[in-house]
């Protein structure tokens, strides 16, 4: 089993020492490998909404971290996002597993993929796409943009990008 | 049963540098009580995101000591933070919870589980041992000052009796100004720290 997956690496060259997360069968590959890396921090929550306060208190205490959730999740935590993440400038990552779109196989998936970019835009909350390996990139744009402009920013993770060949 | 005020004013007298995070009515009244830029609220447009906010700052600043001032209805929006600040177990988080049985900023309506709930036992049941409760002030003076010097996480349950609130809510009130405030202050607090 890989004990190293792109994006963990991709989010330690960025700095980020704090994970935040609710699993998510695509994001099992790097869930893996992110609860073994000593670098890492991992902080298991029981709702994604609990994610955003907790990021948000990482931030305060200047550390960064990534909140790593389902779209399902990052639905369910929209008050937060709004009121605290967007509200109070938060520079905010949030990586996101994007059930429902290209490469999901299963129907009951798909009105979380359908809702999932039209719910960021009303938030005016930017994003990037990760969709393929080559993508990697995204993750520092991201997190640039986030501490540049003071905002939460997402990065939507394709099923191939989570993969670990 | 007590006054919040009265607690918070106990409370008041022995906080020394502590980030104090408040909810609601408990984190205004506090505001008044025990002013300082290591106060802050960041539930004004999220209830219930409190606990999880200190939790963050705890972890960040393991050096520090964080209290977070919630409500009930506020934790109840959020009881699943108890389970997780239970398991991440911060030996720097104090969350004290005021309980009156109302949702008193919005009319006092009963919060739901008032009377047959007791967030002492869901506490303990989630894992944090150190769980107390408080239903009488010579009580929680004579306790308070050995409980803040424990190591935590701590959880701390106030029985109080429905009172006015010192301060109505500010129509003026800037949670943006607020959160660059409590930065500024964090940031000279850290930087003094790492010099």
């Amino acid at each position: 089993m890989a004990d190293s997956h792109p994006i963990c690496e991709e989010l330690k060259k960025c700095g980020i020492r704090f994970v935040v997360t609710i699993p998510d069968v695509w994001l099992a590959p790097l869930d893996r490998v992110l609860r073994k890396d000593p670098e890492i921090t991992l902080v298991p929550v029981a709702r994604e909404e609990e994610g955003v306060g907790i990021c948000a208190g990482l931030y305060f205490g200047n550390q960064k971290s990534a909140l790593v959730i389902q779209n399902a999740g990052m639905l369910a935590a929209v008050n937060s996002l709004n009121g605290v993440a967007v509200e109070l400038q938060i520079p905010l990552l949030m990586l996101i597993s994007y059930r429902g779109m290209v490469g999901d196989t299963y129907r009951y998936q798909f009105p979380k993929g359908k809702a999932t970019e039209p719910v960021l835009r009303a938030l005016d909350i930017p994003y990037y796409h990760l969709r393929q390996p080559e993508d990697i990139g995204a993750i520092t744009k991201a997190l640039q943009y986030a501490y540049t402009c003071s905002t939460p920013v997402a990065v939507l993770l394709g099923k191939e990008a989570l993969e670990i060949s | 049963m007590m006054k919040r005020e009265e607690c918070l004013r106990v409370l008041a007298e022995h906080r020394s540098n502590e980030i104090v995070i408040g909810a609601m009515l408990s984190g205004r009244d506090w505001e008044i009580l025990s002013p300082s830029d290591l106060n802050f609220r960041p539930d004004a447009s999220a209830m219930g995101i409190s606990s999880s906010f200190g939790l963050g700052l705890a972890l960040a600043l393991p050096h520090r000591r964080i209290i977070v001032l919630d409500g009930d209805g506020s934790l109840l929006m959020n009881l699943g933070s108890l389970v997780t600040i239970a398991h991440l177990a911060p030996k720097n988080l104090i969350h004290i919870v005021c309980e009156n049985g109302k949702y008193e900023a919005s009319g006092n309506q009963p919060t739901v589980g008032a009377g047959t709930m007791s967030f002492r036992s869901i506490a303990k049941a989630a894992g944090i041992d150190k769980s107390y409760e408080f239903d009488n002030l010579d009580n929680f003076r004579d306790e308070i000052p050995r409980i803040v010097k424990e190591d935590g996480p701590i959880f701390i349950v106030l029985k109080v009796i429905k009172g006015e609130p010192l301060a109505q809510a500010s129509s003026e009130f800037s949670f943006l100004e607020s959160r660059h405030r409590f930065k500024r202050a964090l940031e000279r607090e850290i930087g003094e720290i790492n010099s």
